[in-house]
């Protein structure tokens, strides 16, 4: 047997041994009710967008989600912690904590910075015409990065953690775009529109750009 | 009823729709996550979640790509996020635990089908990806490097590995 006939043999086999049992319907099905109901309170004053007509869904809820974001950086900068004023008093442990948290925040900002420069650059190429294929490269590295701060302690701010998600997708969306035509470029310059994806970035962005402005920020 | 009369219930908040979309999408749902994630409660966890992002998200669905499709997308990143979850969480385990019961069970049973599962579950989980979505899910190279974030090279030689460590583990097989 030579090495293709091998591999035509795991296919089959791995399609047969990795046969999932029959899905629990109905148990996902109310899970699924659960948690959507559980989600309304916390959004009360934002109809969800599966009940709401479809023009004011996509209006609505991504000028909420900037507005949650941009409030949330500004109490951010302004509840900042002031700078200790005794360091001999903290422990190795929480200063190690601290300056491991302030890390991912400038690699955070950092990122967003560039992904924001990206994003604005793509907008630009679509509505001009077809973006190259550098575009797509890019994209592909900014989706790696955005992937490992979703695995970062930086993703346990859930504001960070849903923006890095939207990123993540359209991201991903643009890493394919080569083989795919206007209509779906026209898909994802809607879709960040829609998400306000490049406003929420903006707002996440520190003004002025440089690390050391960020504390505070994210 | 049609897919597009079927989006429009579920945006108009209809639940029969949002019922029917469920229905005839969680199956195929069901057994990609299921293959990710190697066990029912893990794979049930990430249907929900699966669908309850769609249900979030059809406002931005636009038609022009086959709702089943853009599904499997939301199911995959799904997975992806699940996985980096778990591999968190593996991480912590092993520095706690030095030996896995469950794994060591499994193997007293060597038949061709259990030997299979163990070889996939046994791969590096960037190569486990590759080989799951290209030789199971049917995926190009290109959609790959898409969905994983890397290029489409490195989508190739990641399957070539995994096949080459899975004959390797069913040479005495073959």
């Amino acid at each position: 047997m030579n090495d293709d006939e091998r591999d035509a043999m795991i296919r089959r086999l791995a399609h047969d041994s990795l046969q999932p049992p029959p899905a629990p319907r109905e148990e996902i099905w109310r899970r699924i009710e659960m948690e959507r109901k559980a989600a309304v309170p916390a959004v009360a004053t934002v109809p969800t967008v599966a009940r709401m007509p479809v023009r004011w869904g996509r209006v609505l809820v991504p000028l909420a989600l900037a507005a949650t974001l941009a409030l949330a950086f500004g109490l951010g900068r302004m509840t900042a912690p002031p700078p200790p004023s005794d360091h001999a008093a903290e422990s190795p442990s929480r200063r190690a904590a601290e300056a491991s948290s302030t890390a991912h925040r400038l690699v955070a900002a950092e990122y967003l910075g560039r992904t924001e420069v990206f994003l604005t650059d793509f907008r630009a190429a679509a509505s001009t015409g077809q973006p190259d294929e550098t575009a797509s490269r890019e994209a592909r590295r900014l989706l790696g990065t955005a992937r490992l701060l979703l695995d970062s302690p930086a993703a346990e701010d859930v504001r960070l953690r849903a923006l890095l998600e939207d990123l993540e997708l359209v991201l991903a969306e643009i890493a394919q775009l080569q083989r795919e035509r206007r209509e779906d470029l026209n898909l994802i310059t809607d879709g960040l529109d829609q998400r306000g994806t490049l406003g929420r970035l903006r707002a996440a962005v520190p003004a002025g750009g440089t690390p050391a402005s960020t504390q505070g920020v994210l | 009823m049609t897919e597009a009369e079927l989006i429009a219930g579920v945006l108009a908040g209809d639940p029969a729709a949002e019922r029917a979309l469920y229905d005839a999408h969680v199956d195929r749902v069901w057994g990609m996550v299921y293959r990710f994630a190697g066990d029912a409660d893990r794979a049930a966890d990430w249907t929900q979640e699966t669908f309850v992002r769609v249900f979030q998200k059809l406002a931005d669905f636009r038609g022009d790509a086959a709702l089943g499709t853009w599904i499997g997308s939301v199911a995959i990143s799904v997975a992806l996020s699940g996985l980096r979850k778990v591999q968190r969480h593996d991480q912590r385990e092993t520095v706690l635990l030095d030996h896995h019961p469950a794994r060591t069970e499994r193997r007293a049973d060597p038949d061709l089908a259990t030997r299979m599962r163990e070889a996939i579950a046994d791969l590096a989980e960037h190569y486990r990806m590759v080989f799951l979505l290209h030789d199971v899910e049917g995926y190009t190279h290109e959609e790959i490097a898409g969905l994983l974030g890397v290029e489409t090279g490195t989508s190739k030689a990641r399957l070539s590995r995994a096949r080459a460590r899975l004959r390797e583990a069913l040479a005495a097989f073959a």
